[in-house]
């Protein structure tokens, strides 16, 4: 973690960087962010920000959030910058956290990994929740959380200052694309994530996509997962073939897309796994195979041409 | 899926990993790779009267089928906390099927617990905790991240609130055990004030092969019959194990660190972040160890020898009072660490403020370095002071 002393004055001068160490204070060798730092107002509304501006990288992040920093550096965080508002006459405490993650789909998915479905829906950045004494949201690169103590309320207040963040942190983007894969019938709302490694416990299902789906009355999963060829994928679902040797009615299919298999698992349910040129497309848990045919057929159809540009750069291993 | 068709699936990819690896280091195939995917030894956790398996689950899963493959595999002990994004979910989702043969270890968020938190505050964020988790009772309830500046010093856990809502936690079954984590900087002083005063059942502390100051530590918990469980065994504290004399050695690497606490007697398990099948299975090939191998001896040297100069070891303290002109050497270091690994330069800055100017490493120029000859691991120590000395003033 490194301090940025950034005073009521520094913060708008373009030279704050220099600006901002403390006296006697040596250069750290490292670039900082100050530009993230500035989207922490001074003020919003009756709260004061009242401690200096705190960074955190890829090192230290343990510093801040323990247990916690393992899952963020999976998401490709790059760093943080978090300091506390107060309220002169309740003396409430606001914690506003900015973590700046490898790219606009990684802050998509810390943001949809951390919020609760259940929290309210709120207007700041591409999306954004609120619940009893949190908001999250995401915009651009960056996922931001407020936080006050249990029972802080005054949620407009929060909310202010949230879009306040948001402003200063430039125009907000936009939905992955890759949210359009999975149709939206019968689809469990905002329920598509990103999964940067490790989907379905296999070491080499990296970088996927998952939708819950509640059709009908049946919960059940889709996912698709990228590979960097037509022979890798086609390695990893005969590897993931292997895996569950031992599932019940376990049958080969030609479609959709170039086939696959299907088996039934005792934890998850019906498996339907097929190759898309480079993607494994999966369904896990639907009620029988015609709907789970029917499923990878349409996210197959949505499904773009696999892109010929390097893999993403999201720090997934 | 059979449980036997998952354990034939991870043994052939150990195997088949062993196989692919060169071995310009350290030749050797991954170790026990046939028949890995089982806990092979359980052991008391202390005086709780749960039998553990030595390997244990930490967090890391991000799929439930994974969790639920764990406890097939025999492993009866997750870790997680309120902390852990998503983790206490994940394990609520699984733990139904396995509640009575699983031991759930949970903690605290950080934060929460102060010097002035309520009795209520806890006992509320311990509801919490028991609905994510899907559940009526956890086994263990810690104190997360205790001897960690960051969250308060030792007045932090001396607060009677946390004791009172631990009491009445257990009387209405919502908790079983207590006790506390730390891999702190003050670990050692605020796990011996917990012991000292019989205020903790179980500890999970920050130890690996590189930490042996935290024996004593160990050994009065034994005594107490307090339970012992090791975490960051790969880790010193933040130095992953991606050391380049290790080249594609690192499974063996891992697992030699993962074997030097099963053969110690002083911990009852350890925990380990397990997100995938085959990490599960990495783990759990070695299982049951109960001594070190010369080969898994080497690979602790390669890893030593790549970090080891740098990691002043918690609990060491062999450098205290062995300057001939009064630095505090020990404590300087410790300011040190504050500000470079802990983030607590302000505060570090302030501590070395209070060291009077007379015994300060201006003093080391032209020393014999007798602080050197008492570092029992070969640190640079008195370039180390010259570097605090650096960082630390105001100049």
């Amino acid at each position: 973690m490194r301090w940025l002393a950034v005073g009521l004055m520094a913060c708008s001068l373009p030279a704050a960087a220099d600006l901002a160490r403390e006296p006697g204070q040596q250069s750290l060798g490292r670039g900082i962010p100050y530009s993230v730092g500035r989207a922490l107002p001074d003020r919003s509304g009756d709260w004061t920000r009242a401690a200096q501006i705190q960074m955190f990288n890829s090192g230290d992040l343990w510093e801040h959030i323990d247990g916690a920093a393992e899952q963020f550096l999976t998401y490709g965080f790059q760093d943080l910058a978090t300091t506390k508002y107060t309220d002169r006459t309740t003396r409430t405490v606001i914690v506003a956290e900015i973590y700046r993650m490898a790219d606009a789909v990684n802050a998509f998915g810390i943001y949809r990994q951390e919020v609760s479905p259940k929290a309210k829906p709120v207007r700041l950045g591409v999306e954004g929740r609120i619940s009893s004494n949190t908001i999250r949201f995401w915009t651009a690169e960056f996922y931001v959380k407020l936080t006050t103590p249990p029972g802080g309320g005054r949620m407009p207040e929060l909310e202010a200052l949230g879009a306040a963040i948001a402003k200063g942190l430039g125009a907000p983007g936009k939905m992955p694309a890759e949210v359009g894969w999975f149709p939206s019938a019968g689809q469990v709302p905002d329920s598509v994530k990103y999964i940067p490694a490790d989907a379905l416990g296999q070491a080499a299902f990296t970088k996927a996509f998952e939708a819950k789906y509640e059709n009908p009355g049946e919960p059940s999963t889709a996912l698709v997962v990228p590979f960097d060829s037509d022979q890798t994928a086609a390695a990893a679902l005969a590897r993931y073939e292997s895996f569950l040797a031992s599932a019940r009615g376990k049958t080969k299919v030609a479609a959709p897309g170039d086939g696959g298999f299907s088996a039934t698992d005792s934890f998850q349910g019906f498996i339907l796994a097929v190759r898309a040129g480079s993607r494994l497309v999966i369904s896990l848990g639907a009620s029988d195979g015609r709907a789970a045919a029917a499923l990878l057929t349409e996210i197959i159809r949505r499904l773009p041409p696999a892109p010929a540009a390097p893999p993403r750069k999201d720090g997934a291993s | 899926m059979t449980r036997v068709g998952r354990r034939g699936f991870v043994r052939a990819s150990a195997a088949a990993a062993a196989a692919t690896l060169a071995r310009p280091a350290l030749a050797a195939p991954a170790q026990d790779a046939a028949d890995s995917a089982r806990v092979r030894r359980f052991k008391p956790l202390g005086k709780t009267g749960w039998k553990v398996g030595d390997v244990s689950a930490g967090s890391g899963q991000r799929d439930p089928a994974v969790l639920n493959y764990i406890f097939e595999t025999g492993i009866n002990l997750i870790d997680t906390g309120f902390q852990y994004a998503g983790h206490e979910e994940l394990v609520g989702k699984v733990l139904p099927r396995w509640r009575e043969k699983v031991f759930v270890l949970d903690k605290w968020d950080p934060p929460l617990v102060t010097a002035t938190v309520t009795k209520s505050a806890l006992l509320e964020a311990l509801d919490v905790s028991l609905k994510r988790l899907n559940t009526t009772y956890v086994d263990c309830m810690m104190l997360h991240s205790i001897g960690h500046p960051r969250y308060g010093g030792l007045e932090r856990i001396q607060n009677p609130a946390i004791y009172e809502a631990w009491d009445e936690a257990k009387r209405l079954g919502k908790v079983r055990f207590t006790g506390a984590s730390s891999h702190g900087v003050r670990m050692i002083e605020d796990m011996n004030w917990g012991l000292d005063n019989g205020r903790f059942d179980v500890i999970l502390i920050g130890a690996n092969f590189l930490t042996h100051g935290v024996e004593p530590l160990l050994k009065k918990a034994r005594a107490k019959g307090v339970g012992t469980i090791a975490m960051k065994t790969m880790t010193t504290y933040k130095s992953d194990l991606n050391i380049q004399a290790l080249q594609n050695e690192q499974t063996n690497a891992r697992q030699a660190c993962l074997k030097w606490i099963l053969a110690s007697d002083l911990f009852d398990t350890l925990v380990v972040s397990m997100p995938n099948y085959d990490r599960v299975a990495e783990y759990l090939a070695v299982s049951g160890t109960t001594s070190l191998t010369a080969r898994d001896e080497r690979y602790l040297q390669t890893v030593a020898a790549a970090v080891g100069h740098r990691y002043c070891r918690p609990g060491c303290g062999a450098c205290h009072g062995a300057c001939p002109h009064g630095v505090p050497v020990a404590d300087i270091l410790r300011y040190k660490m504050y500000f470079e690994d802990y983030g607590e330069e302000k505060f570090a800055m302030q501590r070395y403020g209070l060291v009077p100017a007379s015994t300060r490493p201006s003093r080391c120029a032209g020393c014999a370095a007798a602080c050197e000859a008492a570092c029992p691991y070969g640190l640079r120590v008195r370039e180390r002071l010259a570097d605090a000395d650096r960082q630390l003033r105001f100049a």
